[in-house]
């Protein structure tokens, strides 16, 4: 499994499989097929249309439409006629999946409640959870964090990123990222364990990012009201758990504070109510 | 652009909103935020200082109260009901699909997602900021305003005159005939330039815990070689031994900070 991620990181799947391994091995010989084996195992993301000018993501009652319904602009490009290419691509990679597999795994489902049993006991702060902020989250709702440890605590942090070249400044990517605060800090800053939700596509900057973390809010939204969890390293009668999940801040620098937007009005919609 | 509120011009900060004013300089043309002495402790010797420092006057003002989340929605929650109020009474129909504009509160731009998190409005802190980046701009801004004449313009002069800084008139006063002015009193002179620049370049460090700061420095006086961790090993320890082994820049550093 590592092997497989491994050379489809590089794509090298077919150049290592004639070379290397006996003629009956069992991988996979060309990238398609690598990445059609990993997508059955989960570890995939979802391609979610947007408009071009932010208004709005093409899902749930906006799925099938053709054209924006605030700005009226089309979903796919028009300088090619009848293609279904469309404007601007936002990639989701859900959490719930993952960290479903975080607590299928061992070694890692025992760690999940690393936090609870290694708190200072001299009032100096070593770990995140020593904070005063990490410390109200557990006296404001003792039923879901304080009992339960494994719950998890998350953070996200979010800047601009130039994927090409770090001088053209005009195309900025904005990555979406978590960190999982339940285990070890040299652990959680690790790349294995930081968790890409988002990518919020580029070319111009992004106008209105509340648009494309709405995705992200909504599966936010479900661990706040408990999914049911199995944890592989518990003895079997005591496997499954009602498992929650809390955003505790948000990682960024002065400028993604707050930049742009610019009006300071908003519009609410009213809509018929005969 | 995540959390909605304005980071920039005269409510800048999103912790005091209101109560955190800047002023805007028309010489400078930009906004300065200058009152900062109210966020000392009340018995702290720099909120009397009279004569020839800051404004000439003894701040009283406690530091402001800190807006949370919570404060921000409910300031949000009145001025949208404000805006509902001002619909219904001017009599508008249902029936057709209209657009009520809310009035923002000041400091507010628009009502962040995040706050359809049912738990938002409760955490102590919702938003962090990354230190490393201010580490690196506070100190560079510093050494500009003490070895280069950049910062210190005919206009930035006139500010000064209108803030009523008391400083002393005599240096800093551009004359109304010829608009010529001394040289102010905190930029280092060529020798005293070289002094610091040697006492930086001399500086030995255990192993592992900084880069060595040998070519810290161009021809023009400007730092070039410090990395980020640099920075702060600056602000955290390096500037105090810096003040107070050599005398160097005890009266005017402290002046401008």
């Amino acid at each position: 499994m590592t092997f497989l991620t491994c050379r489809f990181e590089k794509k090298t799947c077919r150049a290592l499989k004639d070379k290397i391994f006996p003629e009956d091995n069992v991988l996979p010989s060309t990238c398609r097929e690598a990445r059609q084996l990993l997508v059955k195992l989960g570890i995939e993301y979802k391609q979610i249309h947007a408009c071009k000018n932010d208004c709005i993501l093409y899902r749930d009652e906006y799925k099938g439409s053709e054209e924006c319904p605030v700005c009226k602009e089309k979903r796919y490009r028009t300088d090619v006629q009848g293609s279904t290419v469309p404007n601007k691509v936002l990639r989701h990679m859900p959490i719930i999946p993952r960290l479903q597999r975080m607590f299928r795994c061992k070694s890692l489902a025992q760690l999940m409640d690393w936090h609870a049993k290694n708190r200072s006991k001299d009032g100096f702060m070593r770990i995140p959870m020593d904070s005063k902020a990490m410390k109200h989250i557990e006296e404001k709702w003792p039923r879901k964090f304080k009992d339960e440890p494994r719950s998890i605590r998350l953070g996200l942090a979010m800047d601009g990123v130039c994927p090409f070249s770090f001088l053209s400044s005009n195309y900025s990517v904005w990555p979406v990222g978590l960190i999982v605060y339940n285990i070890p800090p040299w652990m959680s800053v690790r790349k294995e364990h930081l968790m890409l939700t988002l990518i919020v596509p580029g070319k111009h900057q992004v106008k209105k990012m509340d648009v494309y973390i709405a995705p992200f809010i909504d599966e936010m939204q479900l661990l706040w009201k408990g999914i049911r969890m199995y944890d592989i390293s518990r003895p079997p009668s005591n496997r499954s758990f009602m498992f929650y999940g809390i955003l505790c801040w948000t990682i960024h620098d002065f400028p993604g504070l707050g930049v742009c937007s610019g009006k300071r009005s908003n519009i609410l919609h009213i809509r018929s109510t005969s | 652009m995540i959390i909605g509120l304005q980071t920039k011009g005269i409510f800048a900060c999103p912790r005091c909103a209101e109560q955190f004013e800047g002023r805007y300089s028309k010489d400078l043309h930009k906004v300065i935020y200058a009152n900062n002495r109210v966020f000392l402790p009340p018995d702290h010797k720099f909120r009397n200082r009279l004569k020839n420092q800051f404004d000439g006057k003894i701040e009283n003002k406690p530091p402001p109260k800190v807006m949370g989340p919570a404060d921000w929605l409910k300031m949000y929650g009145d001025a949208e009901s404000k805006a509902w109020n001002h619909f219904f009474r001017h009599d508008h129909s249902i029936e057709e699909p209209e657009q009520v504009m809310v009035e923002m509160p000041k400091g507010m731009k628009r009502k962040s997602i995040f706050y359809d998190l049912p738990y938002w409005k409760d955490l102590l802190i919702s938003h962090l900021l990354d230190p490393m980046h201010v580490f690196k701009n506070v100190p560079d801004s510093i050494f500009r305003h003490i070895s280069s004449k950049d910062k210190d313009t005919l206009s930035s002069r006139r500010d000064i005159a209108l803030s009523h800084t008391k400083f002393d008139r005599r240096h800093l006063w551009p004359s109304k005939e010829n608009e010529s002015y001394a040289e102010a009193p905190w930029i280092l002179k060529r020798k005293e330039l070289d002094q610091l620049k040697n006492v930086i370049r001399s500086i030995r460090t255990p192993t592992g815990y900084g880069s060595s700061l040998n070519k810290a420095f161009t021809v023009e006086g400007h730092i070039t070689g410090f990395k980020t961790h640099d920075y702060h090993n600056f602000m955290k320890v390096l500037t105090s031994i810096n003040c107070y082994s050599y005398h160097l820049l005890s009266k005017t550093y402290f002046d401008i900070l």
